[in-house]
C-alpha cells in the first residue's frame, strides 16, 4: 500500500492542474443458501485508480487497473484529453476553492481486521443453519434463502490542493427470505440488516432467532391478509419507513445537483417545509446508536464528512454538497461526494439519513388514530424532483379505534414529501437504524443507511377499490 | 489495443486460468473473461459536467470441486494474480456443501466466435462522443419547457470469452452507441414528474434516426405531463402504455417462466406447463439473437450454451420454462441458453430482448388511438413506479407521466394516482392488444394493452 500511495503522490504532484487521484480496492464475499443448496459461495476483488482532472473549468475522468507509473500516466492523459474535448462546450466553468475540510491521515474504522479474521467456515455455518431453521419455521414455509455479504473497502484519496487520506472500513449484511404457500396463494416474507463494523453490528437490533421469526411471520401473515382500503390515511411509520421517507422523499430533493436542476427544495433554505417537530439530518457518522450502514469519515473528494442538518425545527437548513456545488452555493462542502467503484466519478449521494427522536410514546401515538395503518417493512421507493414520492411496505397492519389490528397485503404509499412532513403531529422517543442492507441507485449504487423514531403523519395509501 | 488484440489477451488468460485449475484437483470449471472500453459524456442540468474514458477487464472463475461450488471475480490482468485467483476459487469451493446439481455446460455441437462490430464503431473518438452528446441535449431542449436533469451519450465496445473445462471456448465482440436522457417539463407555475428515455444501436448509420425518435418521445412525454391534476377513484379498465406493459406484464411473465423459481416454490405457474395461464390474446417471447436490439444481443449464454428465440406465452398458454445448468440438472432436462450475467457474478436465469404482443387469437388490429377510444373513460398508465411481488402477483404503485381519457379522447395528465391489483388476474383480464409494437429503452418491445380490474385511487 505504501508503494502505491507514493506512486499516487508522484502522479498527483506532476499534474499541471487540479487533479484528484483515488485508489480503491474492494473485496467482497457472498455466502448464500437457498432451499438447502449453496446458491452462492464467492469472493470478488476489484482494484484500480480513478483520476479526475479540472482543466479550464471542465472535468475529465479516466480509470485504470494498471498500477505501473506508465499505466497511471496514460490514464491521466486520457482524463486530460476528455476534459480538453469538453472545454469549448462547457458554459459555466467550475471553480474549486480551497477548504479546511480536506482529510489527511489514516481513517481506519473498527471491525475490518476482526471480520476478516473470523473463519469463513463459521460464517457459512451460520448461513446454512439460518436457512434450514427459516425453512422449518412454519408448516406454510415452502422455501427459504439466507445470504451473508461482507464488503471490505480500502481507499486512498489525494488531491493537488492537499487531501491525502487512507480509509478502511467493512460493511457486513444479512438477508432472510421465506416463501410461504397455503396451497393456492403464495407470499414472500423478508428481513435484513446491514451495518458498518464487525460481525456484532449485525445483531444490535435483532438476534438470529428474531430475523428468522420475522421473515417467517411476514410470509405467513401475508397469506391470509386482505387487501388494504386505499385512500388518504393517518399512519404510524416505523423507523425503517421513516428512514425511507427521509432518504427517498426528502434526501434526494436536497442533493445540490437536483436542487440546481430545479427540485422542489430549490430556493427554500430558511423556509418552513415541515412540522416544527422535525429535525432531519444526513451524517457520515452514526448518531444515537452505533453501526449505521452508511458511515463514511471521508468522502470521495477527500473531504471530511459531518452531520448536516437538512431540516431544523421544521425549516430547511442545508442542501447536500460536493465541492463543486458548495462553491456554486457559496458554502462549505458537506462531504457528500461518493463514487461506487474506482471507475466511477464522484456524485452527490446521501450517507445515513434520519429524523431525530422526539418526546412521544408509541402507544399514545397509536391511541390517537381512529382509522389508519401501522406501516413497516420497506420495499424500496422512488421520488420525483417535485417531492412526490412512492414507497412500498409489506408489514402493514390496520389501526382501528386506537389499537393495532390485523395485517393487510403489501401497499404502496405516496404523497408530497414536504406536505407529509408538515402533517407530522407526533414523533416517538425511540431511534433505530434500519435500512442498512439497502443501496441507493442514482446511476451508480451507494451504500446508505437511514432510520429514526416512530412518526405519525398523513399520506396516501394505495389499495383495493370495490 | 484493438478488439482483436484484446480478444487474444482474454483467450490467453482464460486458458491460463483453466490450465492452472486443471493442475490442482479434478474439477469442473468455466471462466468468463470480458473487457469493456467506454467513452462517455454527461450533461447535467444546464451544462456539460464530465467526460470519461474507462477500459476494464474482468474475470469470473467458477470451479466445482466434488460438487462443491466456488466463484471468484478479479479485474487484474496480471498473470500471477490470475494464478492466485485460480488457487483461491478452489479454496472457496472447499468451504461449500456438495450438491450434484452444480454443473457447467457440456460441449455443444458447434461453438465459435460471434461479432457485432460495425467497422465505423470499432473505434470512436472523444470528439465524436461530445458531438453526439450535444445532439442528445439539443434534441431534448427543442421545447423550451423541457428541463434536462441528466443526459448521457456513450460509446462502448465489449469483448468476452467463455472457456469451459469440458473442452470448448466461445467468444464474442460487440460495439454500440447508447444514450439516455432524464428530466421534466417546467413552467413558472409547475414542475412535472420526471421521465426518461434512451436507446442503443449497433450501427453508426442508425444513431441519428433512433436518437431523434427516442428523445422526441421523452420530450413529448414530459411536456404532455404539464397541467396535471388529480384523477378519479374507480375499479375497472386501464390502458397500459408499452412501457408499463413491459414493466408489469413482461416482468411478471419472465419471473414466472423461470425454472429456478418453479423449483423454489416461488411461482404459482409451477406444474402448469402447456396449460392456459393468461388471456388467449397474449403472446410473450424473447429473441437474444436480434442484433437490432443490442441491449439483449447474446449469441451464447453466460455458461456458453447457444441461445435461440423462445415463445414464453403463446395464445395464453405457458409454452416455455427457462433453465440454466443448475436448474436443468435439478429438473433432469437440458439447459435452455438462459443463463445471464457477466464476470462479476455467478450465472443467474433470465431472458433477453423480451417482447410482448398480440396472439393470432387476439387479431391485434387496433391502433393506439382506437384503444384509447375503446377505454372511453379511465386511466392510461405510462410509467409504473411501485412494487410488484412476482410470487403473490400483488402490485401497487403510482402512475407517472400518465393521463386521463374522457369520452374516448386524451383529456388531462394526472398526478397522485395510485394503482393496485394482482398480476395473475391482469394477464387473464386482457381486453385488447394493440397492433403496433413499440421499442422501449432497454430493448424490450410491446404494444398498448387494455386490461380490466385494476384499482385506481386518486388523492
Amino acid at each position: 500500500m505504501a508503494a502505491i500511495r507514493d506512486l499516487l503522490r508522484q502522479v498527483c504532484g506532476r499534474a499541471g492542474h487540479w487533479t484528484e487521484v483515488r485508489y480503491h480496492r474492494r473485496q467482497s464475499r457472498v455466502l448464500g443458501v437457498r432451499k438447502g443448496e449453496v446458491s452462492e459461495m464467492s469472493s470478488k476483488h476489484y482494484e484500480g485508480v480513478g483520476l479526475r482532472v479540472l482543466i479550464d473549468g471542465t472535468w475529465g475522468f479516466a480509470s485504470t487497473s494498471d498500477f505501473t507509473k506508465q499505466g497511471l500516466e496514460a490514464a491521466l492523459k486520457a482524463a486530460e484529453q476528455m476534459a480538453w474535448q469538453l472545454t469549448t462546450r462547457k458554459k459555466e466553468k467550475v471553480h474549486i476553492p480551497s477548504t479546511k475540510k480536506l482529510a489527511k491521515g489514516e481513517f481506519w474504522l473498527p471491525g475490518f481486521e476482526e471480520l476478516n479474521a473470523k473463519p469463513m467456515e463459521e460464517k457459512f455455518e451460520f448461513v446454512r443453519m439460518s436457512e434450514e431453521r427459516l425453512r422449518k419455521a412454519a408448516p406454510q414455509i415452502e422455501a427459504a434463502l439466507c445470504q451473508y455479504t461482507e464488503v471490505f473497502e480500502e481507499k486512498m484519496i489525494l488531491t493537488t490542493d492537499g487531501a491525502d487520506s487512507h480509509l478502511r472500513l467493512v460493511r457486513p449484511e444479512l438477508r432472510f427470505l421465506a416463501i410461504g404457500s397455503d396451497g393456492t396463494k403464495r407470499a414472500t416474507g423478508y428481513d435484513s440488516v446491514g451495518g458498518t463494523g464487525g460481525w456484532e453490528c449485525l445483531f444490535l437490533n435483532r438476534s438470529q432467532e428474531q430475523f428468522i421469526d420475522n421473515a417467517a411471520a411476514n410470509a405467513v401473515n401475508l397469506l391470509k391478509a386482505p387487501q388494504a382500503d386505499g385512500g388518504r390515511k393517518k399512519v404510524i411509520l416505523s423507523p425503517s419507513m421513516v428512514g425511507l421517507l427521509c432518504h427517498e422523499a426528502i434526501g434526494h430533493t436536497v442533493e445540490a445537483d437536483f436542487v440546481n436542476a430545479g427540485s422542489v427544495a430549490a430556493g427554500k433554505i430558511g423556509f418552513e417545509v415541515a412540522s416544527p417537530l422535525v429535525n432531519l439530518c444526513d451524517s457520515g457518522q452514526s448518531e444515537f446508536t452505533e453501526g449505521a450502514g452508511g458511515i463514511l469519515p471521508v468522502d470521495d473528494e477527500g473531504v471530511l464528512t459531518e452531520r448536516t442538518y437538512i431540516i431544523k425545527g421544521g425549516k430547511l437548513a442545508s442542501y447536500l454538497h460536493n465541492r463543486e456545488s458548495a462553491a456554486h452555493h457559496g458554502v462549505e462542502p458537506t462531504g457528500n461526494a461518493r463514487a461506487w467503484e474506482f471507475s466511477d466519478e464522484p456524485l452527490i449521494r446521501m450517507r445515513n439519513t434520519y429524523i431525530e427522536p422526539g418526546t412521544s410514546k408509541l402507544d399514545d401515538m397509536v391511541a390517537g388514530i381512529e382509522d389508519g395503518y401501522y406501516i413497516d417493512g420497506p420495499q424500496g421507493g422512488q421520488a420525483d424532483a417535485t417531492g412526490e414520492f412512492m414507497f412500498g411496505a409489506n408489514k402493514v397492519r390496520r389501526i382501528r379505534n386506537g389499537k393495532i389490528g390485523e395485517y393487510v397485503q403489501s401497499v404502496t404509499v405516496s404523497g408530497n414529501a414536504f406536505e407529509v412532513l408538515k402533517s407530522v403531529d407526533a414523533i416517538s422517543k425511540d431511534f433505530k437504524w434500519d435500512l442498512g442492507s439497502g443501496h441507493c441507485g442514482k446511476g451508480q449504487p451507494a451504500k446508505v443507511d437511514a432510520g429514526g423514531p416512530f412518526l405519525r403523519c398523513e399520506l396516501l395509501v394505495g389499495g383495493a377499490q370495490k | 489495443m484493438n478488439h482483436q488484440d484484446i480478444l487474444k489477451m482474454l483467450l490467453k488468460n482464460s486458458e491460463l486460468i483453466l490450465n492452472e485449475l486443471s493442475t490442482k484437483e479434478p474439477a469442473q470449471s468455466d471462466v468468463i473473461a470480458s473487457h469493456s472500453s467506454e467513452l462517455r459524456v454527461v450533461f447535467e442540468h444546464k451544462d456539460f459536467s464530465v467526460s470519461t474514458s474507462n477500459a476494464t477487464a474482468m474475470y469470473g472463475i467458477r470451479s466445482i470441486v466434488n460438487g462443491r461450488l466456488g466463484f471468484i471475480t478479479t479485474n487484474s490482468n496480471d498473470e500471477g494474480a490470475l494464478r492466485a485467483a485460480a488457487h483461491e476459487v478452489q479454496q472457496v469451493a472447499r468451504l461449500s456443501t456438495p450438491s450434484p446439481h452444480h454443473q457447467i455446460a457440456t460441449r455443444p455441437e458447434s461453438f465459435g466466435h460471434f461479432e457485432s462490430v460495425d467497422t465505423k464503431l470499432a473505434e470512436f473518438s472523444p470528439r465524436e462522443v461530445c458531438e453526439y452528446a450535444e445532439k442528445v441535449v439539443h434534441e431534448a431542449l427543442r421545447d423550451n419547457r423541457v428541463s434536462v436533469d441528466r443526459a448521457e451519450f456513450s460509446w462502448n465496445r465489449t469483448e468476452w470469452v467463455l472457456a469451459n473445462s469440458n473442452g470448448f471456448t466461445q467468444s464474442a465482440a460487440q460495439a454500440t452507441c447508447s444514450w439516455f436522457v432524464m428530466g421534466m417539463a417546467r413552467t413558472e407555475k409547475e414542475v412535472t414528474s420526471f421521465d426518461y428515455d434512451g436507446g442503443s444501436v449497433p450501427l453508426k448509420s442508425e444513431i441519428d434516426n433512433e436518437l431523434e425518435r427516442t428523445i422526441s418521445g421523452f420530450r413529448d412525454s414530459v411536456v404532455c405531463s404539464l397541467g396535471a391534476r388529480k384523477g378519479k377513484t374507480y375499479k375497472g379498465p386501464v390502458l397500459l402504455h408499452p412501457s408499463a406493459v413491459l414493466d408489469l406484464i413482461g416482468g411478471f411473465v419472465a419471473a414466472n417462466c423461470s425454472g429456478l423459481r418453479h423449483q423454489d416454490g416461488m411461482s404459482s405457474w409451477k406444474g402448469k406447463f402447456r396449460h392456459q395461464v393468461a388471456s388467449e390474446k397474449l403472446n410473450v417471447y424473447e429473441d437474444p439473437l436480434d442484433r437490432k436490439r443490442p441491449e439483449g444481443w447474446m449469441p451464447f449464454d453466460r455458461e456458453g450454451v447457444m441461445t435461440s428465440r423462445h415463445n414464453l406465452i403463446q395464445d395464453g398458454f405457458l409454452n416455455f420454462i427457462a433453465h440454466n445448468c443448475f436448474s436443468a440438472h435439478r429438473e433432469g432436462v437440458q439447459p435452455t441458453g438462459n443463463a445471464l450475467g457477466g464476470a462479476r457474478s455467478l450465472p443467474s436465469l433470465g431472458f433477453s430482448n423480451l417482447s410482448v404482443g398480440g396472439s393470432r387469437v387476439s387479431q391485434a388490429r387496433m391502433t393506439d388511438d382506437e384503444l384509447v377510444r375503446k377505454l372511453h373513460n379511465g386511466l392510461v398508465i405510462k410509467r409504473f413506479s411501485g412494487n410488484s411481488d412476482m410470487t403473490s402477483g400483488h402490485f401497487s404503485g403510482v402512475a407517472k407521466n400518465s393521463w386521463w381519457v374522457e369520452n374516448g379522447a386524451r383529456s388531462f395528465p394526472v398526478i397522485e394516482v395510485m394503482v393496485a391489483g394482482n398480476l395473475f388476474d391482469v394477464v387473464q383480464q386482457i381486453l385488447d392488444v394493440g397492433a403496433i409494437q413499440h421499442k422501449m429503452i432497454g430493448g424490450g418491445m410491446a404494444p398498448y394493452i387494455l386490461v380490466d380490474g385494476l384499482s385506481v385511487t386518486s388523492a
